[in-house]
């Protein structure tokens, strides 16, 4: 199931402090790793060989960076416009593992009105679902046109 | 991983790639994002794209058409210590449908520091520049994967 689009942000409404609503994604299956292995083309066995995860001491496999980072792209296209895009930066911090439910949710952090737009910079972060252990911190940045 | 600074700007390889539609759907589904303009031509034209526009990450598929070893493999990193710390895209537009990405990987610097738990952590940091057929710059990739002095993941955040 997917959480209903952000309404695209206008030059109008954006102003710093101004939070996105909150996309909700999972439980990650294993499935849906494997889903995005295919997908993207990342076969790095720690992501999708249990046995071989485990024997290197690890509790199971666990999900790419670029998984909930791609997850979190959905709100920056969502939201600042995916034809407004000029940055999307993702930096991960802790591992997604097999069951855990993921929150995504933005705030913009800077506004600069220029002759070509509203040049808006956004930070999104990837949490698990209460919050307490940060997956992903990821910038978007983007001209919203006059 | 060995080596350090005299890998600073080695070229890893070039890799040329075709975005497909097929491709940006099962991506797109994969990320679970349900937007249309990722699936039909008539929703992608009325967003303001010539044709079906690429997901903001989709350029990581370059993966399925490398055919040599893999960038990991060819500076001797470890896979079982290698951990993806960041990856960034500059987009000078949207690339769609139809459009064919070249690009060439080279190493941006790399960096060794103290291991949070001894030993030492390598930073690679790798970049991309793909451009169009028409040789126009389309966007520009840069991802850092780290090397742990011990095996990830292990019980650490």
């Amino acid at each position: 199931m997917n959480t209903d689009a952000a309404k695209p942000l206008s030059a109008n409404e954006a102003e710093v402090g101004l939070t996105s609503p909150v996309y909700t994604v999972g439980p990650i299956g294993r499935t849906d790793i494997v889903k995005y292995a295919g997908a993207g083309g990342d076969f790095n066995p720690i992501h999708h060989d249990e046995v071989w995860a485990v024997s290197i001491g690890l509790p199971s496999v666990f999900s790419m960076g670029l998984f909930q980072g791609g997850l979190s792209s959905r709100l920056a296209s969502d939201w600042i416009g995916l034809k407004n895009l000029t940055s999307f930066g993702t930096r991960f911090r802790s591992q997604v593992w097999p069951g855990e439910v993921l929150k995504i949710r933005g705030e913009i952090i800077e506004v600069v009105a220029g002759p070509d737009g509203t040049a808006v910079k956004a930070a999104i972060t990837v949490t698990n679902e209460d919050g307490t252990d940060v997956k992903v911190q990821a910038l978007a940045t983007g001209v919203l046109p006059r | 991983m060995e080596h350090g600074d005299d890998l600073v700007g080695k070229i890893l390889g070039t890799v040329t790639f075709p975005v497909e539609a097929g491709k940006v759907r099962e991506f797109a589904k994969s990320l679970h994002d349900p937007n249309p303009v990722f699936r039909e031509t008539e929703e992608a034209q009325r967003a303001g794209f010539s044709a079906i526009p690429a997901p903001p990450t989709y350029s990581v598929v370059a993966a399925h058409f490398n055919e040599g070893d893999s960038a990991f493999s060819s500076l001797g990193l470890d896979l079982a210590r290698v951990l993806h710390g960041e990856q960034t895209w500059t987009y000078h537009r949207t690339p769609v449908v139809g459009d064919v990405l070249t690009g060439q990987t080279r190493v941006v610097s790399v960096e060794k520091k103290p291991g949070s738990r001894g030993g030492v952590m390598t930073l690679v940091k790798l970049g991309t520049e793909y451009r169009d057929q028409n040789g126009e710059p389309v966007l520009t990739e840069e991802s850092t994967v780290i090397e742990t002095a011990a095996v990830v993941g292990g019980g650490e955040k």
